[in-house]
Order: structure tokens, then C-alpha cells, then sequence
């Protein structure tokens, strides 16, 4: 239980530690670069949520599956969505 | 190490023949559940994204209208509030009770913060004009109360969410038998539920609150 406990107070840490990191680089000039680091931040966070909290490390292969169909459902659709908007001006065209 | 008939197990139902299954059905059918959860919420995405993409310049300053700092605190609460619940689920596996119970209390407590904090900040945006629906608002432009409205939806659809999760943790907590259970399945997929709010509101936080132009 000790082991399991540290773990969870470590993963804890990371996680403010990288909440501190995103508002540190709030001091970057805005842009595509910082909206990449804020996201990717968020990933990182939501990975150790995902892997250590809700304990994906330990599931079997389908329920890891079913976690990460998710994610790359919300992957492809977030894209395509984007994509629709993008190009409706060329469409005019 | 306790038999299949002893208390500190959950009871085995028809049709599972092995405990193993019947725990990885249930951990199954919660992660599917919230996988659909976590489509719902998509669509809020790419709502936000198509903002963004629309007029970046209008977006960030729309979001720098939102309190940072009070947006920050509630993610450190809620991050915080997810450690919490994740120690609860291993008491419980460990066959200490109280101390699940007590960390689940603790959950529930800054999951009750994270809606006063939440309750106070939209109270202030309403007194600035900001909140729409709830509150007369005067927008210094249509994009701004185009933001302001998917703020209020996806921040009031995700506290509707950490109000659905504090009932279930509250359950988990209370019902006796869930006590006596080492396999922890209600107080563990209480915890994934509770986890899953978080890490939606770990993205909304980009999303809204650090898009400004500055700190």
C-alpha cells in the first residue's frame, strides 16, 4: 500500500508542477507555439490521470482499447470538423 | 487471501463464472460509459476550436476576460481532488475501510470547493456583464458573447458533471457494504468517474482560460 501511495503523491506533484508550467508559459509570445505547449501540457497531465489514477496500467488490452478509441475518435473528428471551416472559402472560389 | 465466499469480496452474478470477468466487465462498462462522456464533450471542442480558428485575435481577448487565477485554483483542486480519490481505491483494496472513506470524504470536499470557487467566478462575471442567460450581459461584441456562451454551457455541462460525481462518491462512501468490498468495484468506478471530470476539465483549461494574450 506504501509503494501504491507514494506513487499517487509523486503523480500528484508532476501534475502541479506541470499546472505551474503552463501558467509560466503564459510569459511566451501568443501564437500557434504556446497554444501547442498548453495542449500538449494538458496531454501529458491527462496521460498521467489516465495512466496512474485511473490505473490504465493495470487493465486488460480491451479496456485500455475502449480508453483509447476515445481518444482517437476525438483525434480524427476534432480534425475533419476543422477541415469542413477551413476550406469553405475555396469553396466559393 | 480471502475464498470466493468470503465477505470482503463483492458477490459473484450470473452469467460471470469468475470474479476476474465479472471485474473487468464492470470496469468495461464504466470505461465505455465514459468514453461516450467524453464525446459529449467533444462537440463543446470543437465548437471552441471553430471560434478559434474563426478569428484568433477576438478569441484570446474574449478569454482574457475570464479570471486566470481562479481558473488555475480550481484545476489545482480538482488535480488535487483526483489524488485523493485514487488513494481511496487503494485503501480499499488493502482492506482499510476508514481510510477510504476518509479520502473520499476529502474528495468530496474539494470537489465542493471546486463548485464554490466555480459559483463565485460565474457570480462576478454576471456583476461584470459577462455571464449570458443567467444574467443581463452587455458583450463588447458578438464574439465575445459567442465565447461567453460556450464558457457558460461547457463550464455549467462539467459542473453539472462534478455534481453527478460528488452523489456517486457519496454513495460509494456511505453504503455499508461497499466497505467490506477488497475489490473495490463501486468506490473504484466512483474514482473513474471522478477522474474522467477532471481530465476533461484539464482540457477545458486551455482551452478558455489560456488563451489570452497575457498573464
Amino acid at each position: 500500500m506504501r509503494r501504491e501511495a507514494v506513487q499517487i503523491l509523486a503523480t500528484w506533484l508532476a501534475l502541479l508542477a506541470l499546472l505551474a508550467l503552463t501558467v509560466a508559459a503564459l510569459a511566451l509570445a501568443p501564437g500557434l507555439l504556446r497554444t501547442l505547449f498548453g495542449y500538449g501540457v494538458a496531454s501529458a497531465k491527462a496521460a498521467l490521470v489516465v495512466w496512474i489514477f485511473m490505473e490504465m496500467r493495470r487493465e486488460t488490452p480491451v479496456a485500455r482499447f475502449a480508453t483509447i478509441a476515445a481518444a482517437l475518435w476525438l483525434l480524427m473528428m476534432l480534425p475533419l470538423t476543422a477541415a469542413d471551416y477551413m476550406t469553405r472559402a475555396l469553396a466559393g472560389t | 487471501m480471502p475464498d470466493a465466499t468470503s465477505p470482503e469480496l463483492s458477490p459473484l452474478h450470473e452469467p460471470f463464472h469468475t470474479r476476474a470477468r465479472q471485474r473487468e466487465a464492470d470496469r468495461l462498462g464504466m470505461l465505455v460509459f465514459l468514453a461516450s462522456e467524453a464525446m459529449l464533450f467533444g462537440g463543446l471542442f470543437a465548437a471552441a476550436l471553430m471560434l478559434r480558428l474563426l478569428d484568433p485575435a477576438a478569441y484570446a481577448a474574449a478569454s482574457g476576460r475570464l479570471s486566470l487565477w481562479l481558473g488555475t485554483l480550481n484545476t489545482a483542486v480538482l488535480l488535487t481532488s483526483s489524488a485523493l480519490a485514487a488513494l481511496a481505491v487503494t485503501a480499499a483494496r488493502h482492506g482499510r475501510p476508514r481510510a477510504a472513506v476518509a479520502m473520499l470524504a476529502g474528495t468530496m470536499a474539494l470537489g465542493a470547493l471546486f463548485l464554490a470557487i466555480k459559483g463565485y467566478e460565474w457570480s462576478s462575471e454576471a456583476r461584470e456583464g459577462l455571464l449570458p442567460v443567467l444574467a443581463p450581459a452587455h458583450f463588447t461584441s458578438r464574439f465575445e458573447q459567442l465565447f461567453m456562451n460556450l464558457y457558460l454551457l461547457a463550464t455549467g455541462l462539467h459542473a453539472l458533471h462534478v455534481t453527478g460525481g460528488l452523489v456517486l462518491l457519496a454513495t460509494a462512501a456511505f453504503k455499508r457494504r461497499t466497505h467490506e468490498d477488497t475489490e473495490a468495484v463501486l468506490i473504484g468506478n466512483a474514482a473513474l468517474y471522478w477522474h474522467l471530470v477532471d481530465v476533461i476539465w484539464i482540457f477545458l483549461y486551455p482551452t478558455l482560460y489560456l488563451a489570452r494574450v497575457n498573464a
